[in-house]
C-alpha cells in the first residue's frame, strides 16, 4: 500500500526508509502555515497534500523526496 | 560467609546424558556440578556453590518450552538458588536458544541474576536482545568448545563481582553483549567537550566510541503506485497526536504502544469540532488551533468531492509519535495496515510532526 509521508523532517524520514516523503512546512504544522492568511494557508495545504497524492502515483526505487511547489510561505 | 547458591543448566550432551539420540530427554536433575560445571565450580572457589545442575534435551526444550521452563523454575525455587548459569552453548542453536529462554524465565520468576555464554551469531542472542532483561547477561564465546576455558573465565569474573555486591558496569567494561539499555551516568566532561573530542578523533582517523549507536534498519519494500487515483480509497494516518476532547483512550505524551482510529465522517474540516492534542515532542499550539495541520481533512474533503480520488476513509489513524520505539512502531504500522486493508483502503496520506 503506497504511503505519502508529509513531514518537515524529510531527511530523517528518508534515512529511516520511508519511500515517498513529502516536504512539510514546519514540524508543528506540516500541512500549512499559520502565519499566512486562512486562504493562503489552505491553498498551501492543498498543494502539500496534492504532492503526497502525486507521490503515491509515482513509481520509486527507494526513499524519494517530493517537494511541493510553494509560491509563498513565511518559513 | 555463606556460599551463594547457584543453579547450572546444561543440555543433554554437556550433562553427560548422551548425544543427539538423547535430545528428547525431559528436564532432569543432578546433585552438584556436572561436566563443564565442575570447572566452573573450581573457578568460583568458595564464593559460590553449584548446588545442582538441571539438564534438558535440546529437542525436548524446543518442543515443550513451557513445561521445561516450569520444571527448571521449580528446581531453582526448591533449591533456593540465588544465581543461574546456563551453558555456555557456543554455536549450538537449539541449546543457545534454550539457554536464553531459561535465563529469562528463571530470572523473571525468582528475580535473580542469570548469565549465559554463546557465539554472537547463535540464535539465542536475538532472543536475549528481545527480552532486554536487566538481570540477564550473555557473554560472547568462540564457535566451538575449544573456547570453554575462556568462556567460563569471563562468566566467573562477572559472577564474582555480583557476589561481592559490585554494581554492573557497561557492556564494554564487563564483556557481556549489550541489551541496548540507555542508562544515565555522570561524566567528568560536558557533552559538548566529549562531542568535539569525538569529532576531532574521527577527523584525525583515530578510533572513537559513539555514546549512542544508531540502529541500522532494513529497507522498506517499495509499494507499487496507484494507477488510477480516481478509483482509490485513501486514508489519513498521523503521528501528530490529535485526539477527541478529553483524550478518551488515554494516549501518553511519550512512548505510546497503541494506536486508535477516530471518525471524521460527515466532517468537512477538523475545525468543525473540538480536538485535543497529546504529544510531548513538539509545540502543539498550532495544531490545537487548527488540527487540519496534522489531519488535512479540509483539503482532502474538497478533493474527494471533486473526484480527485474516489473516497476518503471515514476514520483517521492516530499514533502520537513522541519517543516511539521502533520495535513498537513496526508492529503498529503492521496492525494499521491490516485494518486499512480490511476496509478497502488503497493508499495512505501520512502526516508526521
Amino acid at each position: 500500500m503506497p504511503v505519502g509521508v508529509i513531514t518537515a523532517m524529510t531527511m530523517l524520514s528518508k534515512q529511516l526508509g520511508a519511500n515517498r516523503v513529502v516536504t512539510g512546512t514546519k514540524i508543528p504544522h506540516p500541512c500549512g502555515d499559520p502565519n499566512l492568511s486562512p486562504e493562503a494557508d489552505k491553498s498551501l495545504r492543498r498543494e502539500i497534500v496534492n504532492t503526497a497524492l502525486k507521490s503515491i502515483q509515482t513509481e520509486v526505487k527507494g526513499p524519494t523526496v517530493f517537494v511541493p511547489t510553494v509560491t509563498y510561505t513565511t518559513g | 560467609m555463606s556460599r551463594v547458591r547457584v543453579l547450572h543448566y546444561l543440555n543433554q550432551y554437556f550433562a553427560g546424558i548422551g548425544g543427539e539420540e538423547k535430545a528428547d530427554v525431559p528436564v532432569g536433575l543432578v546433585e552438584g556440578a556436572v561436566g563443564p560445571g565442575k570447572r566452573l565450580q573450581t573457578l568460583l572457589g568458595d564464593s559460590a556453590q553449584i548446588v545442582a545442575t538441571a539438564y534438558c534435551g535440546d529437542n525436548y526444550f524446543n518442543d515443550h518450552p513451557n513445561e521445561a521452563q516450569a520444571a527448571i523454575i521449580q528446581i531453582a525455587r526448591e533449591r533456593d538458588v540465588k544465581m543461574l548459569v546456563t551453558g555456555p552453548a557456543f554455536a549450538s542453536g537449539r541449546y543457545g536458544f534454550a539457554c536464553a529462554e531459561v535465563c529469562h524465565a528463571v530470572s523473571t520468576s525468582l528475580d535473580l541474576y542469570a548469565i549465559t555464554g554463546m557465539h554472537p551469531e547463535n540464535p539465542g542472542v536475538e532472543r536475549y536482545k528481545q527480552y532486554k532483561n536487566r538481570k540477564v547477561f550473555l557473554f560472547p564465546t568462540t564457535e566451538t568448545v575449544s573456547g570453554m576455558e575462556k568462556a567460563l573465565s569471563i562468566m566467573t569474573q562477572f559472577l564474582s563481582k555480583r557476589i561481592a555486591g559490585e554494581t554492573v558496569k557497561p557492556p564494554h567494561e564487563e564483556g557481556y553483549l549489550p541489551r541496548d539499555f540507555r542508562i544515565d551516568e555522570f561524566k567528568s566532561q560536558t557533552s559538548a567537550v566529549r562531542a568535539v573530542n569525538m569529532l576531532l578523533d574521527r577527523l584525525a582517523g583515530r578510533p572513537f566510541f559513539t555514546e549512542i549507536p544508531v540502529e541500522s534498519l532494513e529497507p522498506i519494500p517499495v509499494a507499487p503506485p496507484i494507477l488510477d487515483l480516481s478509483k482509490a480509497c485513501l486514508a489519513i494516518v498521523s503521528t501528530s497526536g490529535v485526539v477527541p476532547p478529553g483524550n478518551p483512550d488515554g494516549f501518553r505524551g511519550y512512548q505510546n504502544t497503541k494506536w486508535k482510529k477516530y471518525s471524521v465522517d460527515k466532517l468537512d474540516s477538523m475545525s468543525e469540532r473540538d480536538w485535543d492534542v497529546v504529544h510531548g515532542g513538539y509545540n502543539i499550539q498550532f495544531m490545537k488551533k487548527n488540527p487540519n495541520y496534522g489531519i488535512p481533512l479540509d483539503v482532502c474533503r474538497e478533493m474527494e468531492k471533486e473526484g480527485v480520488f474516489a473516497r476518503l476513509y471515514p476514520y483517521y489513524y492516530m499514533f502520537p509519535g513522541a519517543r516511539g520505539l521502533i520495535s513498537e512502531t513496526h508492529r503498529i504500522g503492521r496492525e494499521m495496515y491490516l485494518d486499512m486493508k480490511a476496509h478497502g483502503v488503497d493508499g495512505v496520506i501520512q502526516v508526521d510532526t
